[in-house]
């Protein structure tokens, strides 16, 4: 069967509960849900060349993966496992692409652990599917879906495609051409290895800021200038963490590349869950602009406004739906051309405040919620930052090889300096 | 036309930009209703103001980028029309 991702496409999110959670409820709730349902049965499918990819519904593999299990010994409180996550078992190719992890610690504490293919949902989607499963699974409200398989095993055929290329390829030509020349090597990268024959195995930390350092935090990025950005100054506070390190290693380093999603829904709707409603913008940082914090989130702040005003988050999407169409081993060579495989610096996203208002998930009181973003070789490395219930956090997951101990004490001392004070320390 | 009726037009032109581009159909605003509750975040307060910028000629700079005059759709319009050329045809 041929493959239909690139490696390390599988996202997670993680709910940590401070309160025993009644298992048997809750797999009453996922299946009672015919969202859940639905979602667990599709699969994504390409049956010839050069046509999107279909999502199918599959009975054969209905079956819903929920695991149990028992963490024995003390763990930390940001810690999830001491052997770390437990290893999925999701194939893109086949139902389900989603599934569960229940972990009950010693001392009465649950964590929640969803997983799933990235091309099923974005992180926003996820937020919004627990959201549904704490409502019991029920349609109550203003949410909304649509059916992926009514429209899309419709229309679209090998000629239709084909003739539909001069169009998205004009629409494309201008995101196409900015990703190009963004993406240029040479790119600053953590990763140390260009071997894609293995696959490290991946590591996460959760990062938190209490009260009192989220109100510094908040209150030094409206000095900076960010008061409306913070997703900007949380990055360009990233990039300097990471140039830190790279300094460090005495090495030569290029530009730093960064793709960062934009969600493309409506906003203050409630949907729709399925399939991933983002779109890209790309940020390219000279380690020149680097030198202050002010000045790295100026360039940002610049970058961002001129790919708005130029159209280019939309230009982006007919650029994907035209590599969509293409046989996975030439949208590889595509994408990994211009940029010699690098393809980027880090991962980045900031998706704000992480199901607000849910204090507490069937009954039980929520301490966290984070997501941890799939890591592909290269760049490596990932970082989300997000808050909860106001605080800021954020979560760093890398592929083993990309920092060494000494290196990720100094990232994580750097990023908390530049957020808290950046230029003024 | 009086100042009140040029604030008035100008705030129906940023909620019909706000209601066709920004916002869920689902979401319910007046002009007084404040802008970060309704969903509005960085990415699509940048389209807003670009907006403003194609409609009505003038881009707010970073210093007036304010919580005041980005609180609702009525402080925008009247930024609007305090930005405007004084005189004009």
């Amino acid at each position: 069967m041929r493959r239909m991702d690139l490696q390390g496409n599988f996202c997670r999110l993680v709910v940590q509960l401070d309160e025993p959670l009644e298992k048997e409820r809750f797999r009453a709730v996922l299946e009672r849900s015919s969202l859940i349902g639905w979602l667990s049965r599709l699969h994504p499918t390409r049956r010839f060349p050069y046509v999107s990819p279909k999502w199918f519904t599959s009975d054969e593999h209905a079956r819903l993966i929920v695991r149990e299990h028992r963490v024995d010994g003390a763990v930390g409180p940001d810690e999830i496992h001491p052997r770390g996550i437990p290893e999925h078992t999701l194939q893109s190719t086949r139902a389900p692409c989603l599934m569960f992890d229940l972990l009950e610690h010693p001392d009465d504490r649950m964590i929640i652990i969803m997983t799933w293919h990235h091309a099923l949902m974005d992180a926003l989607g996820a937020e919004l599917l627990l959201e549904h499963l704490d409502r019991g699974g029920d349609h109550a409200g203003t949410f909304h879906e649509s059916n992926a398989t009514a429209g899309s095993n419709g229309f679209d055929s090998t000629v239709r495609s084909i003739v539909d290329y001069p169009r998205k390829l004009l629409a494309a030509r201008r995101a196409v051409r900015f990703v190009t020349k963004t993406s240029r090597v040479p790119i600053a990268s953590l990763s140390r290895s260009r071997n894609r024959m293995t696959t490290p195995r991946s590591r996460y930390q959760f990062i938190s800021f209490d009260e009192a350092k989220t109100e510094r935090i908040d209150a030094h990025s409206g000095r900076i200038g960010a008061r409306f950005h913070r997703g900007l100054f949380f990055l360009a506070s990233t990039i300097r963490a990471f140039d830190r390190v790279l300094s460090r290693r005495g090495e030569g380093h290029g530009d730093y590349v960064i793709p960062v999603p934009q969600n493309l829904r409506k906003r203050g709707g409630n949907g729709p869950v399925f399939s991933n409603r983002i779109t890209f913008q790309f940020f390219r940082i000279d380690p020149q602009q680097t030198r202050s914090l002010r000045e790295t989130y100026h360039a940002l702040n610049v970058q961002m406004v001129d790919q708005l005003r130029a159209g280019m988050p939309q230009s982006y999407v007919t650029m994907m739906e035209l590599f969509r169409d293409v046989p996975l081993g030439l949208y590889a060579r595509l994408l990994r051309g211009p940029t010699k495989g690098q393809l980027s610096s880090f991962f980045f996203a900031y998706t704000g405040e992480t199901c607000a208002g849910m204090d507490r998930f069937l009954g039980a009181r929520v301490r966290a919620i984070r997501h941890i973003a799939p890591v592909a070789k290269p760049p490596g490395v990932a970082v989300v930052f997000s808050r909860r219930r106001g605080r800021v956090c954020a979560t760093l997951s890398w592929l083993e090889g990309c920092f060494d101990s000494p290196e990720l004490a100094l990232f994580n001392e750097v990023l908390g300096r530049e957020l808290l004070e950046g230029d003024e320390c | 036309m009086t100042r009140t009726q040029d604030t008035s037009a100008i705030c129906d032109q940023i909620s019909g930009f706000l209601r066709t581009s920004v916002l869920d159909e689902h979401v319910a605003f007046s002009r007084e209703s404040r802008l970060s509750e309704l969903g509005v975040d960085s990415v699509s307060l940048v389209e807003l103001l670009l907006f403003v910028e194609r409609r009505f000629g003038i881009m707010m700079p970073e210093s007036e980028m304010t919580e005041e005059n980005l609180m609702s759709v009525e402080t925008l319009a009247c930024w609007v029309l305090n930005s405007e050329p004084q005189g004009g045809p």
